[in-house]
């Protein structure tokens, strides 16, 4: 076949785009990491160090960048974090493979090594991980662990994911948000809710610090009242389909095809004492007025979905008008200039919202997005897992039973013992190829103390060889988490080493994808 | 050691000395050719499906749609860093060499670098600028002087040339006096030219010892 626009096929360049991409997400890598200062030409600024975001703002042409950024993106959707670990681990696996080769390299030779990883990664890695880490694990914790499960998985993620600083003020705020829901129970099924409504059950304010940030009781609607007072201990919450019409029928000399009758409104409100009105749709002036006289609340535009999850948790009730909820209680929060209607649902008075602070609208959504993230880790723990069975203490049968590390690299070198040790039988050059490159991770984490590094490694020798146990405390990490990014890594370099040709073709690209190469 | 053998039953052997030499440069480069590439890209620039024909190094672009290449229009390339005619560091590092050759042993034990024609990281030119060597600079009078002002000449035994005098002292008086205006330059052309004019001093000096002590 014609070829045309042929770009040095071999491992030198993809190699060389892995480590350039490396380089660019370094400086932002670990609790002691930077940000990036993005501008653009129009004046927008973006302040991040989350590895995601800083690839998809690089102007990347080459196939093989592309390739392994939709690669990092796929892995992020599933896993909370990794992005920059994940070029780590990608960069120093091609480059062990090149100093291996060298010279004698050729197409069949790639196939076949790519071949070699996805064995290993289908039926291997199982293995590796069981025997190698989840057992010294949980060894490790039978020493015991100091301090809270919860906590500890959060200050691992966040210190990773927003630098030390910003880190201090966030986890506890996780766990407090976890605890809040949880209520002393600590059950996995909390961390299954938040999870699924976070995007519901937050609430980010700009223009305030970080510090500013806090739990909030019930839910938060995101707009202030329209018409508040302050009722009783407990209320009957209408929630109204759609605009009010004033005809005494729908649809009879009426512009508008769904909207509720006004009398079916009042019977409502007279008959169940529901003296608050919470409206997707926007409401005529009169019905406000009617409000502001009758002493009814009344919040108009709000979001449909948080109107759905407070009609859930409320376990609400058709009526003609619309749905019935019964609250707690109804209020106002006032969060610097802005002000928030918050509504607590009776039949579930653990609900909370998270209220994220932040100075602008690069650094909330860091915050958001490191939160969201949190929650998602913290749920990924025991997604895994096939047999739940409700244990008392979830997150103490995670550690005791091996699912859960120390963060700052421990996971890697009790994989590069065991892959190196006599123990493991499984494919000679891949272990070896993967046991030197998963060290870049924790070398890259203490590459301002070499010597930390090297004591950590020694610890975890004579951990594992029934040296003195002690208990520990600090960041944890999930076992699961990383088994995934390593799944990942092996799968995209594979992916990497079977393109043989790069084809130029002058069609217009796709937006999701380019097709510019083959297999 | 290679992959492309019967992969079920061969053996890998690690990389003898020499390969693992060349490997560690060549890592090295790569490892510098990706971090500048990698500050380019955080700047902006766009990485190119295409690569230089020289070099097969990554192309980037900049906003004004010109090609890069980082590897030759920024790194020293591997040969140009020891070409005298285009690096004064290989330059004087050659000098030194012959010197050094022209020099008797008297039983010194010879320096690594003596012998090697071409010192893989210029190791021998960044030596001969940092100051005389230890046990060479005992056999020769001053073997190697370092471009900043030359303390007063240790006399050999024979009685110097007259003219060879007078010449030598004109050159340090020049020496003294282009110190004397780099102390007080405040630009940096000037301070630049002051600086080769104190090394083409040096040079001087260096060959009239030579011809001194000869």
């Amino acid at each position: 076949p014609v070829q045309q626009g042929r770009c040095g096929v071999g491992m030198q360049p993809p190699l060389l785009v892995v480590s350039a991409l490396r380089a660019a997400v370094l400086r932002c890598f670990g609790p002691r990491g930077g940000s990036v200062f993005f501008t653009r030409d129009t004046g927008d600024v973006l302040v991040t160090r989350h590895g995601q975001k800083i690839l998809r703002s690089l102007q990347l042409e080459h196939p093989a960048a592309r390739l392994i950024v939709d690669c990092v993106h796929t892995h992020c959707q599933i896993a909370a974090d990794g992005s920059k670990s994940f070029l780590l681990l990608l960069s120093s696996l091609l480059s062990e493979m090149v100093s291996c080769c060298g010279a004698s390299w050729d197409s069949a030779t790639a196939r076949r090594l790519a071949q070699r990883l996805l064995q290993f990664c289908w039926t291997g890695l199982d293995d590796v991980i069981a025997r190698g880490v989840t057992q010294r694990a949980s060894s490790l914790a039978i020493c015991g662990y100091h301090g809270d499960v919860v906590e500890g998985l959060v200050r691992g993620y966040m210190a990773g994911r927003v630098g030390d600083g910003p880190a201090k003020v966030l986890s506890p705020l996780v766990c407090r948000f976890y605890q809040k829901w949880s209520g002393g129970v600590r059950g996995a099924e909390p961390v299954a809710v938040i999870h699924t409504h976070f995007s519901l059950l937050h609430t980010a304010v700009s223009g305030l610090p970080i510090g500013c940030s806090g739990v909030a009781e019930g839910l938060v609607l995101e707009r202030d009242w329209s018409a508040f007072f302050e009722h009783g201990p407990r209320v009957e919450v209408l929630v109204l389909a759609a605009s009010v019409c004033p005809a005494a029928e729908p649809g009879r000399g009426c512009v508008c095809d769904r909207c509720v009758a006004w009398p079916q409104v009042c019977v409502c409100a007279q008959q169940l004492g529901a003296c608050v009105l919470l409206s997707a749709a926007k409401q005529p002036d009169w019905v406000l007025q009617w409000a502001r006289r009758n002493r009814v609340c009344l919040a108009e535009c709000l979001d449909p979905e948080r109107l759905d999850l407070l009609c859930l948790l409320g376990q609400s009730r058709p009526t003609p008008a619309g749905r019935v909820a019964t609250a707690t209680s109804v209020r106002r929060l006032v969060l610097g200039g802005r002000r928030l209607a918050a509504v607590v649902p009776a039949h579930a008075p653990r609900a909370h919202t998270l209220l994220l602070c932040g100075p602008g609208p690069g650094p909330l959504d860091q915050s958001v997005s490191a939160c969201r993230g949190a929650v998602a880790m913290l749920h990924h723990v025991f997604e895994e897992d096939q047999s739940q069975s409700p244990a008392a203490d979830c997150w103490a049968e995670a550690l005791g039973s091996g699912r859960l590390l120390p963060v700052g690299g421990a996971f890697e070198l009790l994989l590069h013992d065991f892959l190196l040790s006599s123990d493991w039988t499984g494919d000679p050059q891949v272990s070896r190829l993967l046991a030197r490159a998963v060290l870049s991770v924790p070398g890259a984490l203490h590459s301002h103390k070499p010597r930390h590094f090297l004591q950590l490694h020694a610890h975890f020798l004579r951990q594992g060889s029934g040296g003195p146990s002690r208990p520990w405390s600090g960041g944890l990490e999930s076992v699961a988490a990383k088994r995934q990014l390593l799944s990942a890594v092996l799968q995209c370099a594979a992916k990497l080493l079977t393109v043989e040709t790069v084809l130029r073709v002058h069609a217009p690209l796709r937006t999701s994808r380019s097709d510019e190469e083959e297999d | 050691m290679a992959l492309n053998a019967d992969d079920e039953d061969f053996e890998w052997e690690p990389p003898s000395d020499a390969e693992m030499k060349v490997i560690q440069a060549r890592r090295e480069r790569q490892d510098k050719i990706s971090k500048l590439m990698g500050d380019y890209l955080l700047k902006g620039y766009k990485m190119l499906g295409e690569c230089c024909e020289v070099c097969q190094t990554i192309l980037l672009q900049d906003k004004q749609k010109k090609n890069y290449c980082v590897s030759c229009q920024e790194l020293d390339s591997d040969v140009d860093k020891d070409n005298p005619a285009l690096n004064a560091q290989a330059a004087l590092s050659q000098v030194r060499e012959r010197q050094l050759a022209s020099q008797p042993a008297a039983g010194d034990p010879p320096l690594s670098i003596t012998g090697q024609p071409r010192p893989e990281h210029c190791e021998g030119a960044a030596s001969g600028l940092r100051g005389p060597l230890p046990p060479q600079a005992a056999v020769g009078p001053a073997a190697v002087a370092p471009p900043a002002p030359v303390p007063a000449p240790q006399c050999p035994a024979a009685a110097p040339h007259p003219a060879l005098l007078s010449a030598e002292e004109a050159v340090l008086h020049k020496l003294r006096w282009a110190t004397q205006e780099l102390q007080q330059s405040a630009s940096v052309e000037a301070s630049v030219q002051l600086c080769g004019l104190i090394r083409g001093c040096a040079d001087s000096l260096r060959s009239l010892k030579e011809l001194q002590g000869s």
